[in-house]
């Protein structure tokens, strides 16, 4: 069929699944600039469309807390000990996961125009997007340790634990990031159901109430939702300096899945970038 | 002119899937696939059908025909912007880069910080864009407006700092998609000039434009595409000649009969 | 739009002038509102149940999370929260709208002349549907749990009206002020989630701890909100001066709400 010489240099466009995967992340590399500029540029945005500038990379978990603090602590009166650090965990730990998806969603249409104009690696618009946020997250991880104290709890040790569990949250939500985003490019509702869906999901994991409330008789479906792991470990680690409950068969069957979820996410958002730029 | 080749297509296929381009809402693809679930073949638009060339390296080749004949698609095809789905596209050597206007300008930014933003998009070290600052700087004639947030430029502006980038970053293909009528008389020939040196030192360069003057000025071959098809592919004047007249010959049958 | 007044009028004159402009755009305020209804429209059935979308995920979580998991319900907790969460949804729907459509528009309407109070007038209109019709299906669907509509329920259109009203004085005032001080739109969402937790959507008045019952009482929703739940839920008609009492806070609002918009609007097209 083609009589043309393909040399090394050729850059074909017929290839398979798993070569284009590899030229995706060979890319990824190539273009980390252009993620260093995609991650400085969001920054920057967020920076000058407010008054409190980065004030509210705290202010948004703090105030989500306190709000729960008077609904569920003092209006309810059924929060527990250290309550509004317990809370407050959960809250920095779920924003990382939301905020990621919702912008990774937000950037990807955001660069439409970009992607009709020059061939980059689409996957980098939401790696961005998840450093971004993990910028955010580090950020209140360290106004979270600095408050523990002020709640008579004191960080240990064992809080560098916390490094393997948010890693573990990374990869997780960047493979639902990626799902995500390119399913959005495709059926613009998906960003409006995304938050529905993530709102509901947040209130049925264990963030402003402890595991324990939960009725017994889901408790398996319960424990199958990663942000019980995430929540719940998070919070022996940070504020109790105690290792985590859950077992490690538990944590191993997680961290597959999480790859899974990345793999899936990662290869479908590539094959659908291909047709990103004939969206009318 | 050697006869290396830069661009190669072989029975080159782009088509667009109505139901997932235009639909829109998952709420409207679902309620459209429960009433018709069997019409996957009448939701697809092939805007690129068969298409062969070759282009060789040194070459500088326009691209004609009617709106909707595919012109756009297939410059997005050898971008590496959209994929084939059917046959093959091989470029040889770097990707090639399509030259529009402002692509990628973040408004908030200055246009200085555009340019090393543009300057990542073309996988630019920011090293190689501190080379190229200020040729790029002088040539858009911005002066001190440089500094100032584009989204306060003008659309000539705006025009001139993305030709300026484009035209300095040596791209070794070249793709221009009806960039050449902006800003002023004087802006349009310097970047004229500008443009047949880059012809000269890129591997190839691919042009569409509706000015055929320009075209038979510039450009060794044409290639006349109609509905996704190419008609004709040869001597750059031959084929503008050929257009030029079934152009006319259509206008004319098309046109009313003259009032009585 | 007339032409600006070169012989100074008095700031009444001016607010006079200015409705009567407001009047004269009610077509432009229309088809604001019906096309921001239109475009969540498949077709007429799907579209009233994703207007109920919003309410009923909440309606859903919270009782979830406050009858199942921490056991602080009451008797039909779903409909006893639904029949105050319905207004509230319209309440902050409608206020965040106003506040981001008068942002947007301001920017991308530089060019054209009129009156800047039709945004929110339309964001408001749009959102009066959505809760009629809600409040429709709420009607409908409270059958199956024994909740039969009762006459009292038509007494959910003075509701209404004292609602709106209310709402529209808020809604100016913030949307106004959000042009100034950014943050607002940003901020907006806290301060929605901890103002519907210290009203009686999820939980009736009577039912709080007692040092919280002044800021309930202090609430401008609370009477209205209590009186939707009378209508809806307990058949009960509500007592009359407490709600004239409250809908005359709301006229109180929405005169200083729409006279603050008013006046800053000449400030609006250097901002944002």
């Amino acid at each position: 069929m083609s009589t043309a010489v393909i040399g090394d240099d050729a850059f074909a466009q017929d290839v398979g699944l798993r070569r284009r995967v590899r030229r995706e992340l060979d890319d990824l590399i190539a273009f980390r600039h252009l993620i260093r500029h995609l991650v400085s540029t969001s920054l920057r945005a967020e920076l000058s469309s407010t008054t409190l500038g980065f004030l509210w990379w705290i202010l948004d978990p703090l105030l989500l807390m306190g709000v729960y603090y008077v609904f569920i602590g003092l209006i309810l009166r059924r929060g527990g000990p250290h309550y509004p650090m317990f809370v407050l965990t959960a809250i920095i730990s779920w924003e990382f996961f939301a905020k990621s998806v919702s912008r990774s969603i937000s950037l990807t249409l955001a660069k439409e125009g970009s992607m009709r104009q020059v061939a980059f690696p689409r996957s980098a618009i939401p790696l961005a997007a998840t450093i971004t946020e993990a910028i955010h997250f580090v950020f209140a991880m360290g106004v979270l340790l600095i408050l523990l104290p002020a709640f008579g709890l004191t960080p240990g040790p064992l809080a560098v634990l916390a490094i393997p569990l948010a890693l573990l949250e990374l990869v997780f939500t960047l493979g639902v990031s990626y799902l995500l985003a390119s399913a959005n490019v495709f059926f613009r509702d998906v960003k409006h159901l995304t938050e529905h869906f993530f709102w509901l999901w947040f209130h049925v994991s264990p963030s402003i109430f402890p595991a324990v409330l939960f009725p017994q008789q889901f408790l398996t479906i319960f424990q199958m939702n990663p942000f019980a792991t995430f929540f719940e470990d998070l919070r022996s680690v940070v504020m109790h300096d105690r290792l985590p409950a859950t077992s490690l068969l538990h944590l191993g069957v997680l961290s597959a899945v999480s790859l899974l979820v990345l793999a899936v996410g990662f290869v479908t958002f590539v094959q659908g970038s291909r047709s990103f730029a004939k969206v009318a | 002119m050697t006869t290396t080749p830069a661009i190669v297509a072989r029975g080159l296929g782009v088509r667009y899937n109505l139901r997932l381009t235009r639909r829109r809402t998952l709420r409207r693809f679902l309620a459209e696939a429960w009433r018709n679930p069997r019409s996957h073949s009448t939701s697809d638009f092939w805007a690129l059908r068969d298409v062969d060339f070759d282009i060789l390296s040194g070459e500088s080749v326009a691209i004609v025909g009617r709106n909707g004949s595919g012109k756009s698609t297939l410059l997005m095809a050898i971008a590496g912007v959209i994929a084939a789905d059917s046959g093959r596209i091989t470029t040889f050597g770097r990707r090639a880069t399509l030259l529009t206007i402002g692509a990628g300008f973040e408004p908030e930014l200055s246009g200085r910080e555009n340019i090393y933003l543009n300057g990542a998009y073309l996988r630019l070290r920011p090293r190689d864009i501190d080379r190229l600052l200020e040729p790029i700087i002088e040539f858009s004639e911005l002066g001190q407006f440089i500094d100032a947030p584009v989204k306060d430029y003008s659309t000539g502006m705006r025009a001139r700092l993305g030709f300026s980038i484009a035209a300095h970053t040596n791209p070794e293909i070249l793709l221009l998609d009806e960039v050449l009528s902006v800003g002023d008389t004087a802006f349009q020939e310097k970047s004229r000039k500008r443009l047949m040196e880059l012809t000269g030192q890129a591997q190839a360069v691919v042009v569409v434009s509706h000015s055929l003057d320009f075209i038979v000025k510039t450009c060794s071959r044409a290639l006349w595409l109609e509905r996704g098809e190419v008609l004709r592919f040869g001597p750059a004047d031959e084929v503008v000649d050929e257009y030029a007249s079934a152009a006319a010959a259509s206008n004319a049958a098309a046109a009313p009969e003259a009032p009585v | 739009m007339s032409e600006m007044a070169l012989t100074p009028e008095s700031a009444l004159a001016q607010q006079v002038r200015y409705v009567r402009e407001l009047a004269a755009e009610l077509p432009l305020i229309r088809y604001l509102a019906g096309s921001s209804l239109r475009v969540e429209s498949v077709n007429l059935w799907f579209g009233f149940l994703w207007w109920c979308l919003d309410p009923l995920l909440m309606m859903l979580v919270y009782t979830l999370v406050v009858s199942v998991i921490l056991g602080r319900g009451t008797p039909n907790y779903p409909l006893f929260v639904m029949s105050a969460m319905l207004p509230w949804n319209f309440f902050v729907r409608a206020t965040r709208n106003s506040i981001a459509d008068t942002r947007a528009k301001t920017r991308n309407m530089r060019q054209v002349a009129f009156p800047r109070a039709v945004v929110p007038l339309a964001a408001s209109l749009a959102e009066l549907v959505r809760a009629i019709a809600a409040l429709g299906l709420f009607l409908v669907f409270a059958i199956p749990f024994g909740v039969y509509p009762s006459p009292t329920a038509l007494l959910a259109l003075p509701l209404l009206a004292a609602l709106l009203v209310t709402t529209l004085g808020i809604a100016f005032f913030l949307s106004a002020f959000n042009l100034f001080v950014r943050d607002t739109e940003r901020a907006m969402g806290h301060v929605f989630r901890l103002w519907m937790f210290l009203a009686p959507v999820l939980y009736s008045t009577q039912q709080v701890p007692a040092r919280f019952r002044l800021v309930f009482e202090l609430n401008p929703f609370a009477e209205i909100l209590e009186g939707f739940r009378s209508v809806l839920f307990l058949h009960q008609v509500p007592a009359f001066w407490p709600l004239a009492a409250a809908t005359a806070g709301g006229l109180v609002a929405l005169v200083l709400g729409f006279t603050f918009f008013v006046s800053t609007e000449r400030a609006f097209a250097k901002l944002a």
